[in-house]
């Protein structure tokens, strides 16, 4: 009977060690590369992920008076989490998820978001545009940049630039129509198509 | 054991609070859209939240709005990694639309979500 009993409760502590590493052990495997290594719909970010404190000035700095919010979006990303920066054409938030970093913006409908692999964000650029239907010709466009990028441009299709004022945070909004955004890190100039 | 029980029920407590339990239903999937092309749903329903994804794009521009009564409602949510979600407040009866935000062709896939929240 002790064999038994002690059979029974080692089963029980294998299975509930075993839900909580499927369930917690998410966010401490390796980093995913896309979006692809990524599960949408997955438990809320319960901190920053370290990797995106080393790549964003965002997360380095403590959270201000209303920035935090209710909610849960894409790959885990907890608004309560979030840094918010108040742009020229708008609010962006910046929300940290499981290896994950996305942006949320607002419109008269609702929010929109977009998201990138921590990765992909920190050799990149990664940006919102939050368009009106029926206009294509320009869109109030959100981004985030990592460390070291600077002197971002906004270049449009048509030809027209505009100078991109990047907070601290790293990251901007602008009022932009189809192009691209120009900015110098690492010694060199990159150039990322804006969506 | 105790220890690993109040662990599990903490993790399964944290689980709790995420869209894992989201009422989602997958369209448009794996459709292949030519430049700035969409797609939209076949139902439409009281949507709180609508995705477009591209997951194996490196970089590729994807738009995610809706419908209402046939016209396009609200505006598009647009992203440059092959991600984008627009969240509605689900009063209304909308189609989910995913629009391809770029030049050239891409496979695309959407999501629609109802009965659940979408911040």
């Amino acid at each position: 009977m002790p064999i038994k009993r002690f059979l029974i409760m080692s089963s029980v502590a294998a299975a509930s060690f075993a839900v909580t590493a499927a369930v917690v052990g998410a966010q401490d495997g390796p980093q995913p590369q896309t979006l692809a290594d990524v599960p949408a719909n997955q438990a809320a970010a319960t901190d920053v992920d370290p990797s995106l404190a080393r790549d964003f000035a965002a997360f380095r700095r403590s959270q201000r008076a209303g920035e935090a919010r209710d909610g849960v979006g894409p790959f885990g990303a907890n608004l309560a989490l979030a840094r918010r920066v108040d742009t020229a054409v708008g609010s962006v938030w910046i929300v940290p998820a499981r290896g994950v970093v996305c942006l949320r913006a607002e419109d008269s409908a609702g929010s929109g978001w977009t998201c990138a692999a921590e990765t992909q964000a920190a050799h990149g650029a990664l940006m919102l545009a939050m368009r009106t239907s029926g206009d294509e010709s320009g869109a109030r466009v959100f981004g985030l940049l990592p460390d070291g990028a600077s002197a971002p441009v906004m270049t449009t299709t048509g030809g027209s630039t505009a100078k991109v004022d990047m907070g601290p945070d790293g990251a901007f909004g602008v009022q932009a129509g189809r192009g691209t955004l120009e900015y110098d890190q690492g010694g060199a100039r990159r150039t990322v198509t804006a969506p | 054991m105790s220890i690993a029980l109040i662990t599990s029920l903490f993790a399964i407590a944290a689980y709790a609070q995420s869209r894992a339990n989201a009422v989602g239903v997958s369209y448009c999937v794996g459709v292949y859209l030519a430049g700035y092309d969409h797609c939209d749903a076949s139902d439409r329903h009281s949507l709180t939240g609508n995705a477009a994804a591209n997951y194996y794009g490196s970089s590729t521009t994807v738009c995610a709005g809706a419908t209402l009564n046939g016209s396009f409602w609200g505006g598009y949510a647009c992203g440059n990694f092959g991600y984008a979600e627009h969240c509605y407040d689900g009063t209304r009866l909308l189609v989910g639309r995913i629009h391809n935000g770029q030049p050239g062709a891409q496979h695309m896939q959407g999501a629609y979500y109802y009965s659940q929240a979408c911040p």
